[in-house]
């Protein structure tokens, strides 16, 4: 493993995907920043935009980082590189997830830092707060596998599609349990167990599906 | 039938091998690459020829590590080559026509991407590329246009000045102007003993001026390999005089190719001048005994193949 | 620059001779002529397939011939030179002749022409082409 040529190979991509990053950031905190407005409706909106840029955000960087290199055939040029398959493979899926965390994460930061900070908000509303966004992180990365393994956009939505009807289950069901719903609505934040082995899932999953991704890029030794 | 490359090269004297294919295969769906043995020389420029499809660029892919063979042992630099190790790769500088740049970004770009992964590049040697290759380090990758984009590509390979250069086609697509750049530059490579080149092409002309070596592959095997004079060397074509009831005698590498009323054109690949008496002997007349070109026998060494094992 | 050192070979794809015959052809050409003074250091094999494009055993094939028919020598490490011999200009001159006539004398008898024709015919093109030499 070289560490010198993953590096750049990470700041290769991150810089080529720097315009996109950018636009996301951007999109990001106007999404969270309504969602932390007083107003249901806008509340509302807020949300959706919110998980519609972390969608977004995924899926694209997904097809230009990643499925873009193979049909673009700049792969082929960058494995001309003194880099190995396993540089490669580390590298790329060190960067789209690093692309995808900086989105993630502003919007993940802004709305839990307004749930303590803006004066009439519930600071239990903060309980849900990390189930949902570690819900479409883990969606990332199964959405990473399925690309690598698949190298298809198409398989690659219905996999988004198939995550995004879940999520909306997963709402559903998240406030249906009692005490979320309970500790969401009072101004106490407390970690029921249920949300706690949710997220111990999420996890898992997440790291699960990273070993996958870069496993199954390594194993990929044929380029033709 | 597979020729063996063997002690052909000596008479360039440069002993060490820079790379070699042994006994290696390769199968795909609709393609197998077979037994294929095939070594370059320090020092040398080695030829690859052959139809489209014929497996050119599978073998050079094979040797840069990106396909791994079912079968057999690929070696550069004496050290067995595979996708895990890249310190190789170091030393080697590929091309494929099938290769693309990031289209977003400039050469300039290209050029501190490739010198940040080479402690080999030489930035001179980079600039002067530019200025004879006619590309401005600003120009993005999207406008240029394909001459401009191979010599990019090219100048990106030259300027790491590596020991080893796989081109597969090249100069395909390249106006005269830009091929007489591209050819000059790669032939300065030559002026070094310890480098090498195998270069792969359609273009018979530029192998046959440029080339020591030729390897002739079709349809996943080695057809032909040997020094380039020597290839030459034992190839004829032969006109004759004869009646219709003449029958060309059965001798080995000699070939039938035309008939119109009393010529007969023949070809073969083993000439000597005893075969010139044996045809007389027969009851023909020669008019004339022609060398060919790389061209011709490359045609010749296909359709011999292909008649052999109609596969 | 490297190139326009060896500007006066030129090897041409138009001419149906191999590569190495050209070499040596233009080589001797020149050593006949006077451009290439004996003991001229020529490039060396590496050199000269760089800068005319051909391959390395191209080059050595021809400076092999070369060699053999006494043009250039070759010092051990030293590469080569137009060989010290007195007399190398004229002879080499007198050689391209001879090739020039043989060359007609065999094309004659291949024709049938008589010894007394071939001669009638050299004197007439020698008589055409006077008045252009001046």
């Amino acid at each position: 493993m070289n560490f010198a040529a993953i590096r750049i190979l990470f700041l290769k991509d991150l810089y080529l995907s720097r315009r996109y990053l950018f636009a996301y950031l951007l999109a990001a905190v106007v999404a969270a920043g309504l969602a932390c407005v007083p107003n249901e409706t806008l509340t509302f909106i807020g949300f959706i935009l919110m998980l519609t840029v972390a969608i977004a955000a995924g899926m694209h960087l997904i097809g230009m980082l990643l499925l873009g290199e193979s049909t673009d055939q700049t792969k082929l040029f960058v494995m001309s590189m003194p880099v190995s398959l396993l540089d490669y493979a580390i590298g790329k899926i060190a960067v789209v997830l690093t692309t995808y965390l900086i989105p993630w994460s502003a919007m993940f930061a802004f709305v839990g830092i307004c749930t303590f900070v803006v004066p009439g908000a519930k600071q239990g509303a903060f309980v849900a707060l990390p189930a949902i966004f570690c819900f479409l992180l883990s969606a990332f990365t199964l959405q990473l596998v399925v690309a690598v393994v698949s190298e298809s956009v198409g398989w690659t939505i219905c996999v988004m599609v198939g995550c995004n009807v879940c999520l909306n289950l997963f709402l559903m069901k998240l406030f249906a349990l009692p005490e979320v719903s309970a500790i969401s609505k009072s101004d106490v934040l407390t970690w029921p167990t249920v949300v706690l082995q949710i997220l111990s899932i999420e996890g898992l999953v997440f790291v699960c599906c990273l070993l996958l991704a870069i496993l199954f890029q390594t194993r990929k030794r044929d380029l033709v | 039938m597979t020729v063996q490359l063997d002690r052909t090269i000596d008479s360039l004297g440069a002993s060490p091998c820079a790379a070699s294919l042994s006994d290696v295969c390769k199968s795909y769906k609709h393609f197998e690459l077979k037994r294929v043995n095939f070594a370059i020389q320090c020092g040398t420029v080695a030829g690859l020829i052959g139809p489209n499809g014929a497996g050119k660029s599978t073998i050079m892919r094979i040797l840069m590590g990106l396909v791994q063979p079912d079968a057999g042992t690929v070696r550069v630099f004496d050290k067995p080559i595979s996708s895990s190790q890249s310190t190789a790769k170091l030393e080697i500088g590929y091309f494929a026509d099938d290769m693309r740049l990031y289209k977003p970004e400039s050469i300039g770009w290209h050029m501190q991407f490739v010198r940040s992964l080479y402690p080999t590049w030489d930035e001179v040697y980079a600039r002067q590329l530019l200025g004879r290759f006619g590309l401005i380090d600003q120009q993005i990758v999207k406008g240029l246009s394909h001459g401009q984009r191979v010599k990019a590509m090219l100048l990106l390979v030259l300027a790491r000045r590596p020991k080893l250069l796989i081109l597969d086609e090249p100069t395909n697509g390249l106006d005269p102007v830009a091929k007489h750049e591209v050819l000059t530059e790669l032939m300065q490579v030559v002026e070094d003993e310890t480098r090498s080149i195998l270069y792969s092409s359609h273009n018979t002309q530029d192998i046959d001026q440029i080339c020591d070596t030729i390897t002739f592959i079709d349809r996943g095997e080695v057809i032909a390999s040997n020094n380039r004079d020597d290839f030459l060397q034992q190839w004829r074509r032969i006109k004759l005089q004869a009646d219709t009831a003449w029958v060309p005698p059965a001798l080995p590498g000699l070939r039938l190719d035309a008939t119109f009323r009393s010529l007969r054109v023949l070809s073969v690949n083993c000439f000597t001048d005893d075969l010139s008496e044996r045809l007389q002997a027969s009851g023909a007349v020669i008019e004339a005994i022609e060398p060919m070109t790389l061209e011709e026998v490359f045609v010749s060494t296909v359709m011999r193949g292909r008649e052999e094992q109609p596969s | 620059m490297y190139m326009s050192m060896h500007s006066w070979i030129v090897i041409s794809q138009a001419d149906p001779r191999p590569l190495y015959l050209q070499v040596i052809e233009q080589v001797r050409r020149r050593v006949a002529v006077g451009d290439l003074p004996p003991g001229t250091e020529l490039p060396s094999i590496r050199e000269l397939a760089a800068a005319l494009k051909v391959s390395v055993i191209t080059i050595k094939r021809a400076y092999m011939e070369l060699e053999r028919d006494g043009v250039i020598s070759t010092r051990q490490g030293k590469g080569s030179v137009v060989a010290e011999e007195p007399g190398l200009q004229s002879s080499l001159q007198g050689e391209e002749m001879r090739d020039h006539l043989q060359q007609a004398v065999s094309l004659g008898l291949l024709l049938g022409i008589s010894k007394t024709e071939m001669q009638r015919r050299i004197s007439e093109i020698y008589e055409q082409s006077q008045p252009r030499a001046k």
